[in-house]
């Protein structure tokens, strides 16, 4: 007898890779979600209390996860996400020639944040801070 | 007795198999450097069985993993031993990985038929430095935090996929508990499980193509690999046990020494807000920090704002070279004299990684040498002291 294809045997391959498939697909829709853990929420005003730092200082605090460097320059206080913008080491103050450096592979930023050497691809990000009528210095919006 | 054990696994059917294997021909050539391989695979069975002794104390929070390393170091019985091994294995995995690797380019065992095997043995290398990445963040120590985020930076700066691959394996902005959590089970779980799968891929490689000969490859191809072990070839047993086993019990002596004498210590606990000094990675992965420094407007004015996404993409071409190798060196010959131009590659390689990596040993530190006293720069070219 002529065989007719796709045989009954064929169907049945078929349709068992096929669930097997659909399986695979719907098995990793909820596997990505959960690896993926839910947006904490903004951590809000923070309140550091007064600093007393004196021009050209700088002091770094943790705001949530994230490592921020407060410094004190001529006109105002300044706050950085104190992540290099290249590959994330925490920058420092350095007082002396009144610049943000990258101790991990030399990257430069002038005290508003700008890229003055090396290789981050753009400026620090700002994080708000003010300091209020008392002398306490807020962070975060 | 062992009649019923026999019956039902087929006892004596296996050990009739590995008679016949050990007592199959390999190449004459084999010597001390074919061990490595071999010994590679040793150090990886110390890791699994020291790794599972620390993963008994260890707790992986943020709160608490510092802590936890803190004591498995300092107060527990043989603590400082069992991690020291778990390190220096590490170390010692990565060099030995490093020197098999030169063995087969530089005795051209990745040419045809054994093209998957040099590719399967990259991937169980970019495996290991997986295992070593991972790892390095546990402890929670300054360094760890450190390095663990340029790492993930790296991973960030890949075009196109950049940003989920961060996502994924930090868990969310910023290094917190879940990413922990995450290098946790990548490094006791996920890598050890595709580790074993690749090494059994990689042996069962081995074990259908035997080890290369030094016969050209269309030659091998003519004459057949069985035939030339049969009228060339010495017994795997005794003639290369004794050499491999040797080099274990060389290695394990060396390896108990250097854990014993160089025990690892542990640094503070990572502090956000400390004031972070000269941070440089392991010495494996000091080549790649050293290379990336080198794409920015000041030194190649033509990357632009581009440098770090031009480094990442001329590592990630880097390391596709050595995976496609097999597909671009598609010349017969295996013997040193017949392939000069791959040996001068091979020798030109060598120097390369070891100039970045020395470089980036020295930068940014200072040395005396010959009676001076010299600072080297980020970019590792040294200055005179005055």
């Amino acid at each position: 007898m002529e065989r007719i294809e796709p045989s009954r045997r064929d169907f049945i391959n078929y349709a068992m890779w096929g669930t097997m498939g659909v399986i695979a697909i719907f098995g990793f829709y909820p596997v990505a979600k959960y690896l993926v853990p839910p947006t904490k929420r903004n951590t809000g005003k923070q309140n550091l209390g007064n600093l007393n730092l004196a021009e050209g200082e700088s002091k770094k605090v943790v705001y949530g996860e994230m490592p921020v460097l407060i410094i004190k320059t001529p006109n105002k206080l300044v706050a950085y996400n104190a992540f290099c913008t290249h590959l994330n080491c925490i920058v420092n103050w350095d007082k002396q020639s009144g610049k943000i450096k990258c101790p991990c592979h030399g990257g430069v930023y002038d005290c508003d944040g700008n890229v003055v050497a090396g290789p981050p691809p753009k400026p620090l990000a700002k994080v708000a801070v003010l300091q209020n009528d008392k002398g306490e210095v807020l962070l975060g919006e | 007795m062992k009649k019923f054990f026999d019956q039902r696994l087929g006892l004596s059917e296996i050990k009739a198999a590995c008679k016949r294997y050990l007592k199959e021909p390999v190449p004459k050539h084999i010597n001390w450097w074919f061990t490595l391989g071999f010994l590679a695979l040793s150090i990886f069975f110390i890791e699994i069985i020291s790794g599972t002794l620390l993963a008994v104390y260890y707790k992986p929070t943020m709160a608490e993993a510092h802590n936890s390393v803190r004591d498995i170091t300092y107060a527990l019985r043989f603590g400082w031993l069992i991690r020291s091994i778990h390190y220096w294995g590490a170390q010692l995995m990565v060099i030995t990985i490093i020197l098999h690797m030169a063995r087969v380019y530089f005795y051209a065992g990745y040419k045809k038929p054994r093209e998957l095997t040099w590719v399967v043995g990259i991937c169980l290398l970019i495996l290991v430095m997986a295992f070593a990445f991972t790892g390095y963040l546990l402890p929670m120590d300054q360094l760890s935090y450190t390095a663990t985020n340029v790492g993930i930076g790296i991973s960030q700066s890949v075009p196109f996929i950049g940003n989920y691959v961060e996502k994924l394996l930090k868990g969310g902005e910023y290094i917190s508990d879940f990413t922990l959590g995450r290098f946790y089970v990548m490094h006791i779980l996920i890598l050890p499980a595709a580790l074993i799968a690749l090494v059994l891929l990689h042996l069962f490689l081995i074990r259908r193509h035997g080890i290369s000969t030094l016969e050209d490859v269309d030659v091998e191809e003519k004459m057949g690999h069985k035939n030339i072990m049969e009228n060339d070839g010495i017994p795997f047993h005794p003639n290369h046990t004794v050499k491999e086993i040797t080099a274990i019990l060389i290695m394990l002596a060396l390896l108990v020494t250097i854990a014993t004498l160089i025990p690892k210590g542990l640094s503070a606990k990572a502090d956000l807000t400390m004031e972070a000094t000269h941070i440089k990675p392991e010495w494996y992965f000091l080549w790649q920090y050293q290379f990336l420094k080198y794409f920015t407007k000041d030194v190649m004015p033509a990357v632009g704002d581009y440098g770090k996404y031009v480094g990442i993409v001329a590592t990630g071409i880097l390391i596709l070279l050595a995976l496609l190798l097999p597909f671009i060196d598609r010349a017969k010959g295996r013997r040193a004299e017949r392939r000069k131009f791959a040996v001068f590659v091979g020798i030109l390689a060598i120097i390369f990684f070891a100039s970045l990596t020395l470089l980036g040993y020295v930068a940014d530190r200072e040395f005396k040498m010959l009676g001076a006293r010299y600072s080297f720069d980020n970019y590792g070219v040294p200055h005179l002291e005055k």
